[in-house]
């Protein structure tokens, strides 16, 4: 009898063993699963941006130099004209409904409506929970990489750039964006620059990069110091 | 039954549980380990599905920076404009495809910066050429002497991603997987993209008319008084502009150095608005409000938002504006004022407000445009005469409006235009016709979208 309960102690020490090791296995494949999840979220390549559509379609095409900045001035025109005379349209620079046709495009897209919710999907992932302040800083400094010849020039292209956002490599910038990233996306876009031309922000608290530091500090707004 | 037998059934009963114990182990060790395969699978076939979009925009890059190159060559090599500025063209073509190629490759923020600035620098340069071209002007020596150093420059950079292509890439390199493998400031990719250089490379300075121009950066402030002010000149300009705040709700917070320098503030407006001012040293003038309104219910119209925002600038700066745009967003009136000279509404010296129409505050005021580029302007008359700018609307556009406009033209350069407001097919659009030489400078088509309208 004292074998036979010895027996089942040692059954019971190897069952309990066994399940352990399956819920290890069950729980790291789990892990494993939703950590891939969430990677193959980072791994989401940058849609073309719907706003100023006319401009990144035709830079797309090879028509348009310049940066995709929703101002259609001479270079702008002149990329449309060459676009109109290669495509048998009339060659008058306007982007009509014929013109919009053959890029591609409908004549009632709202154009700058994904460029605000990139933004601000962007501003809620990198900066919710600063001053609202901050926020339009962070989108700033988007606007001004934008317009600067070191990075992409485009706001998806500067997004998306592998490894500048850390928002955007950890899969937070699929989360909806509240009000008031909607907010600072639309005043940024408006011209509101409280940073004054930076194309940098970091949080000394959680900053790695000793490069970081190195760079002129212009202003600290909340937990962000934003430099040049 | 004996005791022999007994343990017998015990043992044999044991026996029977530890193997259904170990099938369920087993299958669910099995299930696990095939699971684990499968998103091992999927996660190596992503990995390798990374590594070609990057493969194919180093090779993409690498053919566009060696095309770059040739036809460098013979724009040099070329005396006829027409010739030339087709090649200027493909050069612009190839620079932008090789920028784009560059933004999607793992590479550090800060890695190859000076790469980056020079490929959409040419881009830049060469585009502001063909301009130049297309207004029946010619080369000048002095930038046929940039595009050879331009070209010295982009031969080095062929060379240099050549050498990469042949000590990495073409051997089995895997970018994916560099490009994780962090080292100090810069991934692993950076750090062999960067250590690759057979020659170094001078990039040229590049002064143009467009984006990315050397010359666009650090512009003179012409605009804002010498005089320093100290925190409590600043705080009193606040109380100035919004009446109702106290001492008490104006909290110093920082400063900010950049080319303009101030002393900034958090200012609880009242219970839901709270705002972020900050006020130049020179001189304590309000240079930017950022704050927005609690949009619950409008009390008052879009005309006296404007009347309050023109109070707000002149008060500022001593200077009447004109309200040249408006937009009505949620409970945000937006206000873009401009100054006028001699009948000439001067755009570069744009202030712009926002207005919050529940509370009728003025809750966002940026004039750094205003401060960076005001002065007191000798503004030369139109030449090109009216009538002969009229003629250029084309037909059908119905203009609604016309005045003579300073608008900053090519980023950098303000031109005396003819401003047309023009009316087709339902959708708004601005036609900025040159005051001096009739070519039309600018067309600005007014868009419609759910954030308000744009122009575009």
């Amino acid at each position: 009898m004292e074998k036979h309960k010895k027996r089942v102690k040692r059954f019971n020490k190897i069952f309990s063993l066994c399940l352990v090791i399956v819920f290890a296995f069950a729980l790291g494949g789990t892990l494993y699963a939703v950590n891939y999840s969430n990677s193959s979220q980072v791994a989401t390549v940058a849609t073309t941006s719907q706003n100023k559509q006319v401009q990144q379609k035709l830079k797309e095409l090879g028509y348009y130099g310049g940066a995709i900045d929703g101002i259609f001035g001479s270079q702008t025109i002149k990329a449309v004209k060459n676009f109109q005379r290669d495509y048998g349209l009339v060659v008058d620079g306007i982007v009509g409904k014929r013109t919009l046709a053959k890029l591609g495009l409908s004549g009632s897209g709202s154009y700058s409506s994904s460029d605000i919710y990139l933004l601000a999907k962007c501003i809620h992932a990198e900066a919710r929970g600063e001053p609202y302040v901050g926020q339009v800083a962070v989108a700033a400094v988007i606007l001004n990489r934008v317009k600067d010849p070191n990075f992409p020039n485009t706001i998806s292209g500067v997004i998306y750039q592998p490894w500048a956002f850390t928002a955007v490599n950890d899969g937070q910038i699929n989360l909806e964006p509240n009000q008031s990233a909607y907010n600072a996306a639309s005043d940024a876009m408006n011209g509101w620059d409280p940073t004054y031309g930076c194309i940098y922000y970091y949080n000394p608290q959680t900053a790695t990069s000793k490069w970081i530091f190195s760079r002129q500090t212009v202003v600290t707004i909340g937990k962000h110091r934003f430099a040049i | 039954m004996s005791t022999t037998q007994t343990n017998n059934n015990s043992k044999n009963r044991v026996n029977k549980w530890l193997v259904v114990a170990l099938c369920i182990v087993s299958a669910l060790l099995l299930l696990t380990s095939i699971l684990w395969l499968t998103s091992k699978n999927k996660n190596a076939q992503m990995g390798n599905t990374i590594e070609n979009v990057y493969q194919r925009n180093f090779y993409d890059l690498v053919d566009n920076v060696n095309n770059a190159e040739v036809k460098l060559s013979k724009v040099l090599a070329s005396s006829y404009d027409s010739y030339s500025r087709k090649m200027l063209d493909e050069i612009n073509k190839n620079c932008n495809m090789a920028s784009y190629n560059l933004s999607n490759l793992p590479i550090s923020l800060n890695g190859i910066d000076e790469t980056k600035k020079f490929i959409n620098q040419v881009g830049g340069y060469t585009n502001s050429l063909c301009n130049k071209l297309d207004r029946g002007q010619s080369l000048t020596s002095a930038e046929k002497d940039t595009l050879q150093d331009i070209y010295l420059s982009m031969q080095t950079l062929k060379d240099n991603l050549a050498n990469f292509n042949d000590q990495f890439v073409g051997q089995g390199f895997n970018i994916f997987e560099n490009g994780n493998l962090l080292e100090g400031d810069y991934n692993n990719f950076t750090q062999k993209l960067q250590g690759v250089k057979s020659n170094d490379v001078e990039y040229p300075t590049m002064i143009y008319d467009g984006p990315f121009a050397d010359n666009l950066y650090n512009k003179e402030i012409k605009g804002l008084p010498q005089n320093l002010v100290a925190v409590d000149f600043a705080k009193g300009e606040i109380k100035k502009a919004y009446q109702s705040v106290k001492d008490e709700d104006i909290k110093f917070k920082s400063e900010t150095k950049s080319r303009f320098e101030t002393f900034d503030f958090e200012v609880d407006l009242n219970q839901n608005i709270k705002l972020y001012i900050q006020v130049t040293k020179n001189g304590g003038k309000l240079l930017t409000i950022s704050g927005y309104g609690d949009s619950s219910a409008k009390t008052i119209s879009l005309g006296d938002a404007i009347a309050k925002a023109k109070n707000l600038a002149k008060s500022q700066t001593g200077v009447t504006f004109e309200c040249v745009w408006s937009d009505v967003v949620g409970g945000d009136a937006y206000i873009n004022l401009a100054p006028v000279q001699d009948k000439i509404v001067l755009y570069p010296d744009l202030i712009k407000a926002k207005v919050d129409l529940n509370s009728g505050e003025i809750v966002g005021y940026s004039a750094s445009s205003f401060y960076t580029n005001h002065t007191q302007r000798n503004l030369q008359s139109a030449t090109y005469d009216k009538a002969s700018a009229d003629a250029k609307i084309p037909q059908g556009y119905n203009v609604e409006m016309s005045r003579l406009c300073l608008a900053p033209i090519d980023y950098v350069k303000d031109t005396l235009c003819y401003e047309y407001k023009c009316i087709k097919d339902d959708s708004t659009y601005y036609i900025y016709i040159n005051a001096t030489n009739g070519q039309t400078e600018n067309i600005l088509k007014v868009i419609e979208t759910n954030d308000g309208s744009k122009l575009m």
